[in-house]
């Protein structure tokens, strides 16, 4: 199947339609305008935070734990090292071996899933709901009874350094690994989130138990349920299979040091064969809780979200032809992520489209967003959120993330409100204050030795690119 | 030019154009059937409790039906990109323009046997998806620089899905060795040279053939008022006159149609494998057994192929498993992927193996109650969202005639048995011809990942 899809669109937000009701303090009750579910939050066992979001009319619970960690808490030169420890006690915990654990859940028909990402581990999975309780059964072993053996250490690692060579299939996914690096070098945000052949060889057992306990804490764990799911049986059954969670401490994440680019540097990451080039260019951002990223994140809509009216896709695609899709978006970070955008384009038009995008991005930081353009996508983002909202998957892992990057409680449900009363000076003001059009790091996957040329005879300095196989990260 | 109105209409509908074909119950889900007098097919599923209304318009039209001895690959495909340039009514970019303004999340996909287009947006905004899409059935107007623009976007989009993508290079090789008649033969994407030779001209007479109601249906689902969208339809859909669309009976063929081997080299850090095997159609009435021993293969962790080859042995870093999705007769594909130094002649080994202990002894109870329950966890998983649902109808409507067979399948799933298992892996993937298809790294590329700072 193939399709016009174009990039899409980051949506971290939902509409005012969700009755949210917080029972981890006082009770606070809203109601929104039209009350569609109940979502509920809650404390849970040992001091952890359970989040459930009933739908009726589902026999599928969408579940997830997660973990206020993630890669960037690896120590310098352990990259990999949550990711590494929780695949190990996933396969393998009260005295279950792998087969064992896999088989379990493939029989209840469900799933389970080691999400990794900067700012948190997670066991997410998919389960049906009159096989749940087994199910948490099961996870609680992982949590709760990791078994670490020798065995299975060596083994997950075989298999994670198989899985990062296999990645290096996808252009895309190839440009994000040496992009994040390039971009924040030695700073926790700067790790490969599954690590390298050589920090993964040096990490041993006891190293991953400890990382792993010290993750896994009442403090740090927040539990989700979405589906069929309600606020009574769902907090039973984690009281039920969680309540000898350690306590634990709350793990805060450092800022550390950000070093931004300087200038334009431009990385090539070398792959034979290529008829396109991958091009992934940004900046740091701000912290997903900052005041001003409403009002950025109309600005970005406006020039690089997924509307055929934003400005690259515009200018790009509907007017050049030149990419399928191109977008740029601000992430969603506990500490300042990156903005970044990205599209993809021959060979022979990358010059072109990287000096296009160039001088788009410098054209917005120079002269902002019209009115109209400010009204036209505070509209759109606000209309967006019912198609983010619609799917229970999607609204948990909002939930989620907005909960880990500490947004107040009912920022789901506020969200359309905060977007409306960005004014216009507030959107110039973000711009003027958080692009960066100067200062970017840029990765382009695609083949050096014909297109560096290109670059070269472009008129970019030779000292300006860098050069690196494929396969070196 | 005036605008077409974008509100619902307030008059009664004539019953004498539209016919109730049937009302549908599954769970708490009521999905209704109308057609109207000029054909257009409407499938209503209406769920007060949705955040959003999604509305897909699926024309019984796809790569299936293009003139490939005329050089005419991908033209469905590209077609669709062109339905969002203008109409008479429209001007350029104005449909995009208008759903940008209220949000909507709008796209579209074109397939062997289908192009659909759907359209997410907040549930009062539904109106507007009515006109614009009913308008764009019939009012499309092309220009030159539309035509030539969308062909590059596409040229761009092909390079990005098959030339530079390792699978889908793959794909489209055994595509090319797996039929010899039917026109599942050739990628959806077309041929590069067929892309860069389509002209306004070639476009429109595919659209004039193609996009008439009595070669659409309608499908609604999410948080609406039937009754208030249905009467809309109808004031919007119910002029449009039907069209004779020619019916795409394509010659019988169950591929892959002999055995073949290809091998090819690429930028892989190790072999990247694909087997084809013969697949039952959509609505063949052993479809249910086949997915269920796809579930068997590779449908989780435990499953017998995932175990012998990612598990146990350490060949191979994965292993997926794809049932194509097609109205006539299409292919199994078996994607894995190796781990360095090792051959795929290994992995070879062991799937054809594992194909034949199965059609020999079949899978056991436990077995075959995992894999039901891991169907039952998908069914469900197809219904989270007013899309999701919008989709899961369209495939089985496109796919088998009747988009009740969905829910249906739940019941056929329960009655199929370790027997029928076993005389399928016989008959598909034992006896029928099967294709094994290779990228090998490039000469010399074999080395181990270095480190660590790029």
């Amino acid at each position: 199947m193939t399709n016009r899809e174009k990039y899409p669109i980051q949506i971290q937000s939902g509409l005012c339609v969700l009755l949210f009701v917080t029972l981890l303090s006082s009770p606070v009750v809203t109601r929104a305008n039209e009350a569609h579910t109940l979502a509920i939050r809650l404390a849970g066992p040992s001091g952890s935070t359970v989040l459930v979001d009933p739908v009726a009319g589902t026999e599928l619970v969408d579940f997830a734990l997660s973990t206020r960690s993630g890669s960037a808490r690896d120590p310098r030169g352990k990259d990999g090292l949550s990711n590494f420890a929780a695949e190990v006690a996933r396969h393998g915990a009260a005295g279950k071996r792998r087969t064992q654990i896999d088989l379990a859940l493939d029989h209840m028909g469900a799933s389970l899933d080691v999400i990794t990402s900067n700012d948190s581990v997670a066991l997410t999975g998919r389960v049906l709901a009159d096989k749940l309780d087994a199910y948490l059964g099961l996870v609680a072993d992982i949590v709760l009874r990791p078994d670490f053996s020798e065995d299975e250490v060596q083994r997950t690692r075989r298999e994670v350094l198989a899985e990062i060579d296999e990645n290096r299939n996808d252009d895309r996914v190839l440009g994000e690994r040496f992009f994040a690096h390039r971009l924040y070098g030695k700073h926790g945000y700067g790790r490969a989130i599954d690590g390298t052949k050589k920090t993964l060889q040096g990490l041993d057992i006891e190293q991953l138990r400890s990382h792993y306990q010290a993750q896994f804490s009442g403090a740090n764990v927040i539990f989700a349920g979405a589906g069929a799911v309600d606020a009574n049986t769902f907090p039973a059954l984690l009281a039920k299979h969680f309540g000898t969670l350690p306590t634990g401490k709350k793990q805060t994440l450092a800022a550390g040091t950000l070093e931004k680019p300087s200038g334009w540097r431009i990385q090539i990451v070398d792959k034979p064969d290529r008829k396109q080039v991958q091009m992934i260019w940004g900046h740091h951002g701000l912290q997903a809780s900052h005041p001003d990223r409403p009002a950025l994140q109309i600005a970005l809509d406006a020039f690089g979200g997924g509307a055929m009216n934003a400005t690259l896709m515009q200018e790009i695609r509907v007017k050049r032809g030149l990419s399928y899709g191109a977008s740029m978006s601000p992430s969603m970070r506990v500490l300042p992520g990156p903005i970044r955008g990205s599209l993809s384009t021959s060979e022979a038009n990358a010059v072109e489209t990287l000096r296009l995008v160039l001088r788009l991005y410098s054209d917005l930081k120079k002269k902002g967003l019209s009115s109209e353009r400010v009204a036209l996508f505070r509209q759109h983002l606000i209309g967006s959120n019912a198609s983010g909202m619609d799917d229970q998957g999607s609204r948990i892992a909002t939930r989620i993330l907005s909960e880990l990057a500490g947004l107040p409680i009912f920022h789901l449900e506020s969200f359309s409100a905060l977007i409306a009363a960005q004014t216009d000076a507030d959107v110039a003001r973000a711009i003027a204050a958080h692009l960066d059009p100067k200062n970017l790091a840029i990765t382009l996957v695609g083949t050096a030795s014909t297109l560096k040329p290109l670059l070269l005879g472009s008129g970019i300095a030779e000292g300006a690119i860098d050069v690196v196989a494929y396969d070196s990260y | 030019m005036a605008k077409p109105a974008t509100t619902m209409p307030t008059t009664p509908i004539n019953p004498k154009t539209l016919d109730h074909l049937h009302d549908f119950e599954f769970g708490s889900m009521r999905l209704s059937r109308w057609r109207l007098g000029n054909g257009l097919e409407v499938v209503l599923g209406p769920d007060p409790l949705a955040h959003a209304a999604c509305y897909m318009t699926w024309y019984r039209v796809g790569s299936r039906d293009e003139n490939a001895g005329a050089g005419e690959t991908g033209l469905a495909h590209l077609f669709e990109h062109l339905m969002f340039t203008q109409t008479k009514s429209q001007s350029e970019g104005e449909f995009d323009g208008r759903m940008d303004a209220i949000g909507a999340d709008i796209n579209a996909m074109t397939d062997n046997d289908f192009t659909a287009y759907v359209n997410v947006m907040p549930p009062h905004e539904l109106p507007l998806a009515i006109t614009l899409e009913s308008d764009r059935m019939v009012n499309l107007a092309l220009s030159k620089k539309q035509v030539q623009t969308e062909r590059e976007v596409v040229s761009e989009e092909r390079l990005q899905t098959v030339e530079d993508d390792v699978d889908g290079t793959l794909h489209e090789r055994i595509l090319d060795r797996a039929y010899v008649k039917h026109p599942y033969r050739w990628p959806v994407i077309g041929r590069m040279e067929d892309i860069k030779a389509v002209t306004p001209k070639k476009a429109l007479a595919f659209y004039k053939t193609y996009y008439a109601p009595n070669n659409a249906v309608v499908i609604v689902t999410g948080r609406f008022d039937p009754q208030t969208v249905l009467a809309a339809i109808v004031e919007h859909y119910g002029r449009i006159p039907p069209a004779p669309t020619p019916m795409n009976i394509a010659p019988v063929e169950v591929a892959p149609v002999a055995d073949a081997r290809i091998e090819i080299e690429g930028p892989v850090p190790a072999d990247r494998v694909a087997f084809a095997f013969a697949a039952p159609s959509m609505g063949d009435a052993d479809r249910p057994a086949f997915e269920l021993m796809n579930e068997l293969l590779t449908g989780g962790p435990s499953a017998r192929l995932h175990h012998d080859l990612v598990v146990q042995s350490e060949m191979a870093s994965s292993v997926n498993g794809q049932v194509g999705s097609t109205r006539d007769p299409g292919l199994y594909l078996l994607w894995v992927q190796m781990r360095r130094a090792r051959a795929s002649a290994e992995a070879e080994r062991v799937v054809l193996s594992a194909c034949k202990a199965l059609s020999e002894t079949g899978p056991s109870p436990e077995e075959l109650e995992g894999a039901r329950n891991r169907i039952r966890t998908q069914f469900w998983a197809g219904l989270t969202s007013s899309q999701g649902r919008a989709e899961q109808l369209g495939y089985f409507e496109i796919g088998t005639g009747d988009y009740r067979k969905l829910f249906s399948r739940n019941d056929a799933y329960n009655k199929v048995t370790a027997v029928d298992i076993a005389r399928l892996a016989r008959s598909h993937l034992v006896q029928h011809p099967h294709i094994v298809a290779i990228t090998h790294p490039l000469p010399g590329a074999q080395s181990s990942a270095s480190d660590d700072e790029p």
